[in-house]
């Protein structure tokens, strides 16, 4: 029932944006059929396939670092208090800090290489896991902490058994909003400094002035985003927080 | 401290917020049944904590009054965490009616199941004394008496003493446990 109600709703954009279209400039705004057709095209001469699958990677490189980094600090943080104290506004001064400036700044550091495009992304994303996962970890519930310390937990059982499981939900919020973000930083970055991508494309037609292929660009990106989300993300979190929907059969008595 | 079977536990003076609300104190334990009482609220629970954390020689392990499974992990997965003797803890749920639950999530099991479940979590990390922490409360009759014959089949068949806290004495007459009582401003123990 929710996947018709989506479809209803996806189709009810797309007669919206054929409305909007046929009132207005067809060069500034072409209608869908025309971005299908561009996007046949680009799909025809494989073009699309290289500049998808060469943001794609930034994209897993460049969240993947962040991702680590962001935990790592996000765990200290949250449980030691000495270095929140210190480093917290750390932290939040790179929060703020405009993705442009981090991307002109590493590619002026390191030259218009790979690694300053990835390093740019992974500086400016981490701070949002470090801050989702320290949120997180202050949530943590005291008596598993007094549990594990009473019958000796190690280390790692810690970590595996009772961090993880209680990061789980902030985890997934940072998944989200972290990857949603991350790809569109990324097409800067590719706009700004690479001849690959999504982004460089889009700069292209840009200066050909052709929209129909810059949203075609954008919607296949969309759309690979969505089958993240609907076959990756989606399944993984339904299965981990599975334990959650317990609590309704706790209330049976033996 | 060990001393023929009998393990004595200490207990440093308590405060909170800068009051003290808990006498030092310590305890001959035999082997068998203990039982403190004392009112809600009186420092029953502190007394259990601090014996756990302050005893490094002994290895106490404490029985929470709300059961802290994880639940995320079903019950063997809870039990593999303290113990890698799977035999041992088979066994024991076997005894505490609880071997069919091996594969629930404690989600999936009542309150008196979860309860006597963390027991025997606490009995399968091979303990020197046992500290229960209110196993009692909340429970409905049947539930008390399964949880009383699972601490029959502890002392009958394990040399350990175990010490629980609990403000509903009346719940364990059947044990013929040795009595203190914790009561005072701030509490100390004594025998009754």
């Amino acid at each position: 029932m929710r996947i018709v109600e989506a479809c209803l709703s996806l189709l009810g954009l797309l007669l919206l944006w054929w409305g909007v279209s046929a009132i207005s400039d067809p060069l500034v705004l072409p209608p869908p059929d025309a971005v299908f057709y561009a996007l046949v095209t680009e799909i025809g001469t494989g073009e699309l396939w290289t500049h998808l699958g060469a943001t794609l990677f930034r994209v897993v490189m460049a969240f993947g670092l962040a991702w680590m980094v962001g935990v790592v600090i996000g765990v200290s943080l949250g449980r030691i208090k000495l270095l929140d104290r210190w480093f917290w506004s750390w932290v939040t001064t790179f929060l703020n800090l405009p993705a442009l400036v981090v991307i002109v700044v590493c590619y002026l550091a390191l030259g218009m290489t790979e690694t300053a495009a990835i390093l740019a992304v992974t500086i400016n994303k981490a701070p949002l896991i470090a801050v989702n996962v320290r949120d997180g970890v202050r949530q943590f519930d005291p008596k598993y902490d007094e549990f594990a310390s009473n019958y000796g937990l190690s280390f790692s059982q810690k970590v595996r058994s009772i961090w993880i499981p209680q990061l789980e939900p902030f985890l997934f919020t940072a998944l989200r909003t972290g990857l949603s973000l991350t790809w569109k930083v990324i097409l800067v970055v590719e706009l700004i400094g690479r001849s690959s991508g999504v982004g460089f494309q889009i700069h292209l037609y840009f200066q050909l002035f052709e929209v129909d292929v810059i949203l075609a660009y954008a919607l296949s990106f969309i759309v690979v985003m969505q089958l993240i989300e609907w076959l990756c993300v989606r399944p993984l979190e339904k299965y981990v927080q599975r334990w959650r929907s317990d609590g309704q059969l706790a209330q049976l008595q033996v | 401290m060990f001393k023929d079977g009998v393990v004595t536990v200490s207990w440093p003076n308590c405060r909170f917020d800068g009051k003290e609300v808990l006498q030092s104190g310590q305890l001959a334990l035999h082997p068998g049944c203990s039982v403190v009482s004392g009112d809600s609220g009186i420092g029953k629970t502190t007394m259990l904590r601090a014996i756990a954390q302050n005893n490094s020689k002994i290895r106490s392990v404490l029985v929470f009054q709300e059961p802290t499974l994880l639940p995320w992990l079903t019950l063997e997965e809870n039990l593999a965490l303290v113990s890698k003797e799977h035999e041992v803890a088979i066994k024991w749920l076997d005894s505490f009616g609880l071997y069919n639950c091996l594969g629930l999530r404690p989600g999936q099991m009542s309150l008196g199941m979860q309860r006597r479940a963390a027991i025997v979590r606490g009995l399968i990390a091979k303990p020197d004394v046992l500290l229960l922490d209110e196993p009692s409360a909340s429970l409905d009759q049947l539930n008390i008496d399964r949880l009383l014959d699972c601490l029959v089949e502890i002392i009958h068949s394990r040399s350990i003493p175990i010490l629980l806290v609990s403000h509903q004495i009346d719940h364990f007459e059947r044990l013929k446990a040795k009595q203190f009582y914790l009561g005072g401003s701030p509490a100390f123990i004594s025998e009754v």
